[in-house]
This record gives C-alpha cells, sequence and structure tokens, in this order.
C-alpha cells in the first residue's frame, strides 16, 4: 500500500452541531491524491439520543460511493463499546478517549487498504476496452501489428504492477486477525466484511489473471514473429550471399574460358 | 446370502450416524434394526417450540463445531450434504458487571493493563503448547497430557493476575460442563482455544438443530422402533447377541450378529448384561469413562428481540452461575420477529440449582443480565423453559488416559467381538465425537461383514 505517512494537507472539515465540544476531526495519513477525515466523539455517557444520526449525516455529506459493488454507504456499526461510521473519505467514531487509538490505527489500515483495492479495480475497469481492441494480437501480430508493440508492452507493464499490487494487498486481506481479539482486529474484520473485500480481492484476482494471460499470449506472439522475421532476413542474406558467390563463379568461370 | 442383521440402541445421533454410515459402507447393506426407548429420536438434539407462540429454541446441543478450517470436517460435510442451512455463530464477549468485554482493548479498560498482558501471555502459552494441528488430531502433547491431578486448574493457577484468571474460567465454564479441577489441562486449553478461529469456529442449523436427525432418519432403510427401551443385552450359545426389549408388561428377544450400544454413561449403567464375563467388562468401560457433567438450560422467549443493536452477537458469556452462555436463539431464524434468549448453565452451577424451582432458576438468569438487558427483559418476557441435564454429558479429567480406539469401541473383545460401543463420551463429550465414534465402529463392522458375508441369525 502507498501511504504517506505525513498528514494529507487538505483542511480538516469543521466539527458538526450537535456533537459534544471535546470532540474532533482528525486527518488520517492516506495516500498521495486522497484524504480521509476522521470525528472522534469521546463517549460522555450523555449523548443525546440523536447523536448517532448528526455522525451519519456528517459522513455522508461526502457523496463517494462504490456502485460498481451496490454498496450502501457510509457503514455503520456497532461494535463492542464503540459505534462507527465509515466512508472513503470521511469516519466518525463514538468512542472513549482511550479506545481513539486502536480506532485510528484500524481506520487508517482499513482506508488505504480498500481505497489501493478500489484504485486497482478502477485500473482493471480501464483496461478491458484496449483488452477487446488487442485480442487479435494474442492470435498473430504481422508486419501492420508491429507498430503497436510498444503500446502492448506498456499495458503488459500496467497489467503486472496491478497484479503486484494486488499481491500485496492479498496478503494483508487474508492475514487472520490478531487474538486474543483486539479492537482495531475487530474493526478491520468488520469492515473488510461489510465492504466484501475478500470477494473483491478474489474477483480481481481473476480479472487480472485474465489480462495477463492475454498480454502473455500477445508478447508471445510479438516475440514469434520478431524471430521468423530476424529468420526471414537472415535467409535472404544468405540467398543474396549465394547468388553473390554464383555470380562470382560464373564471371570467373567465364573469364577462365575466355583465356 | 441373508444379510448381516445388526441391532443398534438408542436412536440419538450416535445410533443414527452409525447406521447411516453402515448403510452406506457395506457392500452389502446389512438389515438395521434401531431401538429408541423415548418416543422421539434425536437424544440431546432437541428443538422444542414454546406453549405461546411456535418459537423454536434449542433444549440440548446448541452449536456444532467446525473444523474445516484445519482440514476435512465430516460432520459439517454431512450436513452440507443433506442441504441444511448453515449458520455461523458469533461472538467473543463476556459480560463484566453491566459491561460487554469484547476485545482486548475492553479487558485493558475494565481489568487493567496487567490483566490484559496476563490474557495474552495464556493465549501465546495456549497456542505454544497446544497446535491447531494438534488439536484437530488429538496429537500427544507431553506438556498436557500430564499425569493424575494435573487438573485444568494448575495451568490457571500460573495465570499470575487473579482477574484474568477469573475472566477465563467464567469463559470457558458452560463448555467445560464442570470444574476447572475437574478439567484435563488439555480440555481445558483446548476449550479456551476453540474461542480462537485458527482452531474451530461455530455453526448451527437455522431453524433448528433437529433437522439434522430428520435429515438423517429420513434416508435410513432401518427398521426405527419407537418406545422400545432395550432392558438388557447378552450372548446365545452359537455366539449370536441377544437383546431384551420391554414389550408391554413382559419382554421379548431379539437376535443379532452385531450389537451397538449407541447409549451414554447413564442408561449404559442402567441396562443388563448376560454372563460374568460381559458383565465384568461393561463395568470396567462404564468405570473408566464415569466422569459426570452437568448442564441446566433456560430459555425465555419475548415479544421482541430487544437487545438488538445493544448486543448483536449469537452468543456472550455472562458472569452469573460462575460463567455461563447466553445465546440469541432468534437470531438462528432471520424471519423470526419474537427474542428468545438461551442460558447454557454448566458444572456445580447447574447441580445446585437444578434443585430449585423453575421459577428461582428464571429469575436468578434474569438477575445475571446486565441492567440494560434486565430491565426490558422483565417487560418483553413471554414464557419460560428450564431443561435439568445432570450427569447428562461427560467431563476430561485430568491424568485421565484414554483406551486405545479398538478397546473404546469393543469392551468385550474374547466372547463377544460384535457388541460395540458408540458414544461422545469416548472421544470429546460433542456431536463431532459421537460422529469420529460412529465412523470408527461403521467402519469396523463393514469389514467384518466383508470378511464373514452372510448373517447367522
Ligand atoms: C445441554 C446440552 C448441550 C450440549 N451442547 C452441545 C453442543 O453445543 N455441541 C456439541 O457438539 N454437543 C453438545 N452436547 C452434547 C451432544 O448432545 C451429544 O454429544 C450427543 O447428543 C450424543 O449423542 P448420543 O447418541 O451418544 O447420545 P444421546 O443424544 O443421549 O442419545 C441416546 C439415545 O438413547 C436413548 N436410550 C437411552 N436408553 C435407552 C435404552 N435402554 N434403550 C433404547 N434407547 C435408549 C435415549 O432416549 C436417546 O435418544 C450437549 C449436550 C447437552 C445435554
Amino acid at each position: 500500500m502507498t501511504a504517506d505517512s505525513s498528514p494529507d494537507s487538505t483542511p480538516a472539515p469543521g466539527i458538526p452541531a450537535g456533537v459534544p465540544a471535546t470532540s474532533r476531526v482528525e486527518m488520517l495519513p492516506t495516500a498521495a491524491g486522497s484524504s480521509h477525515a476522521l470525528l472522534l466523539v469521546p463517549r460522555t455517557g450523555d449523548e443525546s439520543p440523536d447523536a448517532a444520526e448528526v455522525l451519519h449525516r456528517w459522513v455522508a455529506e461526502t457523496p463517494v460511493s462504490r456502485p460498481r459493488h451496490r454498496i450502501e454507504l457510509p457503514i455503520l456499526l456497532r461494535l463492542y463499546n464503540v459505534d462507527l461510521v465509515w466512508s472513503p473519505s470521511r469516519s466518525a467514531a463514538f468512542a472513549s478517549e482511550e479506545r481513539c487509538a486502536s480506532i485510528r490505527e484500524a481506520l487508517t489500515d482499513f482506508t488505504n487498504l480498500e481505497a489501493e483495492l478500489t484504485a486497482i479495480e478502477d485500473g482493471i475497469t480501464a483496461a478491458w476496452p484496449a483488452y477487446e481492441a488487442d485480442l487479435p494480437y494474442a492470435y498473430g501480430f504481422s508486419d501492420a501489428s508491429f507498430s503497436v508493440r510498444d503500446t502492448l508492452l506498456a499495458r503488459y507493464g500496467t497489467v503486472k504492477s496491478l497484479q503486484g499490487r494486488l499481491a500485496r494487498l492479498t496478503k494483508q486481506i487474508t492475514q487472520p486477525a490478531p487474538q486474543p481479539p483486539t479492537l482495531a482486529g475487530q474493526i478491520g474484520e468488520r469492515l473488510r466484511e461489510r465492504l466484501r473485500v475478500e470477494e473483491r480481492d478474489e474477483a480481481a484476482d481473476g480479472e487480472l489473471e485474465v489480462l495477463s494471460d492475454h498480454y502473455d499470449a500477445c508478447g508471445q506472439r510479438a516475440s514469434d514473429f520478431m524471430i521468423a522475421r530476424r529468420e526471414n532476413m537472415l535467409s535472404w542474406t544468405i540467398i543474396v550471399l549465394l547468388a553473390t558467390e554464383t555470380l562470382l563463379f560464373a564471371i570467373d568461370l567465364l573469364s577462365n574460358a575466355g583465356t | 446370502m441373508p444379510p448381516w442383521q445388526i441391532g443398534i440402541i438408542g436412536g440419538g445421533p450416535g445410533g443414527l450416524l452409525t447406521a447411516r454410515m453402515l448403510e452406506h459402507q457395506a457392500a452389502v447393506p446389512p438389515s438395521i434394526t434401531i431401538f429408541e426407548a423415548s418416543d422421539r429420536l434425536g437424544g440431546k438434539v432437541l428443538t422444542q417450540r414454546f406453549e405461546t407462540l411456535p418459537v423454536a429454541y434449542e433444549v440440548g446441543a446448541a452449536e456444532f463445531y467446525d473444523y474445516a478450517e484445519i482440514d476435512e470436517d465430516p460432520l459439517k460435510q454431512l450436513v452440507e450434504d443433506l442441504g441444511l442451512p448453515i449458520q455461523v455463530l458469533g461472538g467473543s464477549s463476556l459480560i463484566h458487571g453491566d459491561r460487554l468485554v469484547g476485545n482486548l482493548d475492553d479487558v485493558r479498560e475494565t481489568l487493567g493493563s496487567e490483566a490484559a498482558a496476563a490474557l495474552v501471555d495464556f493465549h501465546h502459552l495456549g497456542r505454544d503448547r497446544l497446535s491447531p494441528r494438534e488439536f484437530y488430531d488429538a496429537l500427544p502433547v507431553p506438556q498436557l497430557d500430564g499425569p493424575v491431578g494435573s487438573s485444568f486448574e494448575t495451568l490457571l493457577a500460573a495465570i499470575p493476575s487473579p482477574a484474568t484468571r477469573r475472566h477465563i474460567e467464567r469463559f470457558i465454564h458452560s463448555d467445560l460442563a464442570t470444574e476447572p479441577t475437574h478439567t484435563s489441562r488439555r480440555y481445558g486449553l483446548e476449550n479456551y482455544l476453540m474461542n480462537d478461529p485458527a482452531y474451530m469456529q461455530l455453526y448451527c442449523i437455522a431453524g433448528g438443530n433437529e433437522q439434522l436427525i430428520a435429515a438423517i432418519a429420513s434416508r435410513l432403510a432401518a427398521r426405527i422402533r419407537l418406545q422400545t427401551p432395550v432392558l438388557s443385552v447378552g450372548s446365545v450359545a452359537d455366539g449370536r447377541l441377544a437383546i431384551d426389549v420391554a414389550a408391554g408388561s413382559g419382554r421379548q428377544q431379539h437376535l443379532f450378529d452385531a450389537v451397538v450400544l449407541a447409549l451414554p454413561i447413564e442408561p449404559l449403567r442402567q441396562l443388563q448384561f448376560g454372563g460374568e464375563r460381559l458383565q465384568a467388562a461393561m463395568q470396567q468401560h462404564i468405570a473408566h469413562h464415569d466422569h459426570p457433567a452437568h448442564y441446566l438450560r433456560v430459555s425465555i422467549l419475548f415479544d421482541k428481540a430487544f437487545w438488538r443493536g445493544h448486543w448483536d452477537d449469537a452468543y456472550c458469556m455472562l458472569e452469573g452461575f460462575d460463567g455461563c452462555c447466553l445465546y440469541d436463539e432468534s437470531a438462528r431464524d432471520p424471519a423470526e420477529e419474537h427474542g428468545v434468549l438461551g442460558w447454557l448453565i454448566g458444572g456445580e452451577s447447574a447441580i445446585a440449582w437444578s434443585q430449585r424451582s423453575d421459577e428461582a432458576v428464571i429469575q436468578t438468569a434474569l438477575d445475571a443480565l446486565p441492567a440494560w438487558l434486565r430491565e426490558p427483559a422483565q417487560r418483553h418476557r413471554l414464557e419460560a423453559r428450564v431443561h435439568r441435564w445432570i450427569g447428562a454429558v461427560s467431563a476430561l479429567p485430568g491424568g485421565w488416559q484414554p483406551l486405545p480406539l479398538d478397546r473404546r469401541h469393543q469392551p468385550e473383545p474374547t466372547d463377544h467381538a460384535t457388541l460395540f460401543t458408540v458414544g461422545d463420551y469416548l472421544f470429546d463429550s460433542t456431536l463431532n465425537g459421537v460422529h469420529d465414534s460412529a465412523e470408527y465402529v461403521a467402519d469396523w463392522l463393514a469389514s467384518l461383514m466383508l470378511e464373514r458375508p452372510g448373517s447367522t441369525v
């Protein structure tokens, strides 16, 4: 995962009305180009009954969705002594002060993990139209195809890079939660479940395999073509050399016959 | 050639599984008769309904253990093959006072940092001493399989934090169904570690566990004789086995090539055995496995599941009754609008409270709830039931040496080589244990039938 260790420079949104004054908004360290604001509301025990609704509304202000997976956002979670609302760009938690560090840790990990998965999925989606267009090159290569060789190489590189990123992510996704269970582990587990992360990881892996096989095949065809072309040139060179040799021999023979 | 005649005594999971495996495995399916004392099959797998409303709850076995993460799980495979809907059961919390303690952060906050550190140490010690593979294969672990007296209590006593010790004791008390002093180090540790998903997960059959019994029974060709208690077992002159059953005011005798005693210890003790040799062997068998453990179950129907949103797990542990398990049974049926809570009380508490009136037990069960559940529970309560299971399950005491598998299943090999025992008490007192036991005997009988086809009856 490529998360910046420094907090994002995006200014933190304001604290919504209706939450205790001790609440605060923190920017989580996320990958460059994205930002995630976390609203931490320390539990006092005498929160108003609509406090959870306030958190939900605050998180829902940012219109980030995951329509491809039909996942309804924001996600609401109630864990032991912690209420959480999560969306890709904002989250909010109702918890005692002692839990804030665990919550921040879990949300940073998960938000970055989910963002990276989404980025890989976007990369895959973007690769499909080119895949369709490149299908003939997996079957055969000709002089006319020669010009796309570099483009195919670049697409191959993109797919392999996505595959590498996904492999690193899968390691994180399939890692068992710590035991005895910790709050951070439970938050991560529940969010992974709700965002269908394992399913999405498997699906992305399957798609990348198809793309990778395809560009492997294209590479194979291109390399076959190059070898054939080189062999062809070599044959012609030999033919020309032989012809020259024969010609010289004939000239020599004729000149000898003359004398 | 006429098929083997096999008599199975007991129509609980052990008897039914043995019959099913015999019918599937034998080259020539035997002719099987199952004798069941009561008017129903299933034994301690029993799903009942309340009177006020026909809402289901488990009276006996409430959860199945899922080992599929480590290796094959033939019981789960069977449940899936029978097309029964599986529902995973999750929960990791214990209620301390009025607080849900569901993770290490909660332990730290409720019991202190020392207690949390001691819990982590105990967990690591457990994992170091017993790996998931050793747990699954029941491989010997010298550090755990200690001499007589090396009870689970000795492992608990080594925990430096008294709060952690109490926390662990409460956490596993209802699974043990007895006290740590009557439990081997290994069995105690197994019951602790089974909360770690690397060792096992829990599931139930959505809509009621007894569906497993119905599904097995409906696929059996065996003759099933309900309300037919077996009174005695012995051999006749030519080596065949004779079973006497109660018939009206008298007795009726049936002859078999082989007999399977699929009974727990207590009913086994009630049976008469013919001949000194068999009597002595069975006495020895019973004495070796006689480690009674106890359960008491309280099930309460509510007009709604008022706890949802505050507590959403399938179960949690309560401090009351020295640690008991509280199930949200209504979570097992997604269509269920009403709420059902089930308390599973084990060990000495189960004995003590089983002698009290139902109302006293019910009240104490409600009092064991945290304040935020107690008050609404009184308001929403519709009906309550109490079921007593004293001596119905088995403990595994420290220092106890299991017999070799053949000896466990064939108590008297010389003159009664075709008399077998099947039971959960021969393994770990669970449905998986009784499944393993039934499989062992069915395999054995199937090979005997191959060696000597044809009935002598
Ligand atoms: C409260 C409780 C909770 C439990 N929870 C779990 C759990 O969560 N998970 C788990 O894996 N296991 C659990 N168990 C254990 C599980 O129920 C047993 O492992 C299982 O029922 C054993 O099956 P069995 O066939 O050996 O014995 P039983 O189920 O006891 O069946 C024996 C049958 O034999 C019949 N019988 C008795 N005497 C005679 C006679 N003389 N002639 C003919 N028939 C006779 C009985 O009527 C009964 O039907 C629980 C047990 C109890 C009591």
